[in-house]
């Protein structure tokens, strides 16, 4: 279990869980504890993969709020996921 | 809070989050929901969900008394709704700078209209002030 430098990454923390729900953040909660780290990306990664699936819907149906929120989300989990990697990776 | 959004905390701080007081029971276990994942989050010691969750849980808190609460409204002076209002304008000129930052085209569409009629309704509660 890593963690990247702080700061930066507490950035993308904070952008990321203001978005999520409040089930998924409980998860990452059980997972992780105090602060997220490696052991979260399996669940990030499931994330990322449903929320990608759930915008050509959104987009079809045009819910337009809901396929921006999707877009955040998505933009906030892509730079996080890269950042554990790297970290992982390390 | 009813609808098909996965993003319940999101609402809380949305300028256009609209509630009535049939949303009652929803908000009620949205603030249950909150004040626990808070409780979870203060026993693993993440203070970062511990800010987010007090800040939604105060925000629930001031709309939940609100909702409860309607005759407070009616009992509002002048320079009180005066107030109330310029609050409303600024948080609304506020959340149009971030929309148009996020690039949310629809949002601050919405957000000038809000403020169009805040500022009009302001005018007219002005005028009767003098």
């Amino acid at each position: 279990m890593k963690q990247p430098q702080a700061s930066a990454f507490d950035h993308l923390v904070e952008q990321y869980l203001a978005l999520e729900s409040l089930e998924v953040t409980e998860e990452l909660l059980n997972l992780c504890g105090a602060s997220i780290d490696t052991r979260a990306l399996p669940l990030l990664r499931q994330r990322l993969r449903e929320e990608e699936a759930q915008l050509p819907q959104l987009e079809a149906r045009c819910y337009v709020r809901l396929r921006e929120k999707g877009e955040q989300l998505i933009a906030s989990l892509r730079p996080l996921i890269a950042a554990l990697e790297q970290e992982k990776d390390t | 809070v009813l609808g098909e959004c996965n993003y319940a905390n999101k609402c809380v701080t949305c300028p256009m989050w609209l509630t009535s007081t049939d949303d009652l029971p929803a908000l009620k276990s949205f603030y249950e929901r909150a004040v626990r994942l808070r409780q979870r989050a203060q026993e693993v010691g993440n203070q970062v969900v511990v800010q987010q969750q007090t800040h939604i849980i105060t925000n629930l808190t001031v709309r939940l008394k609100s909702l409860e609460e309607p005759e407070a409204d009616g009992a509002l002076s002048l320079d009180e709704w005066l107030s109330q209002l310029r609050t409303d304008l600024a948080e609304a000129e506020s959340g149009l700078e971030e929309a148009r930052a996020a690039g949310l085209l629809l949002a601050a569409k919405h957000l000038e209209r809000v403020i169009s009629e805040l500022k009009a309704r302001l005018a007219a509660l002005e005028g009767t002030n003098r």
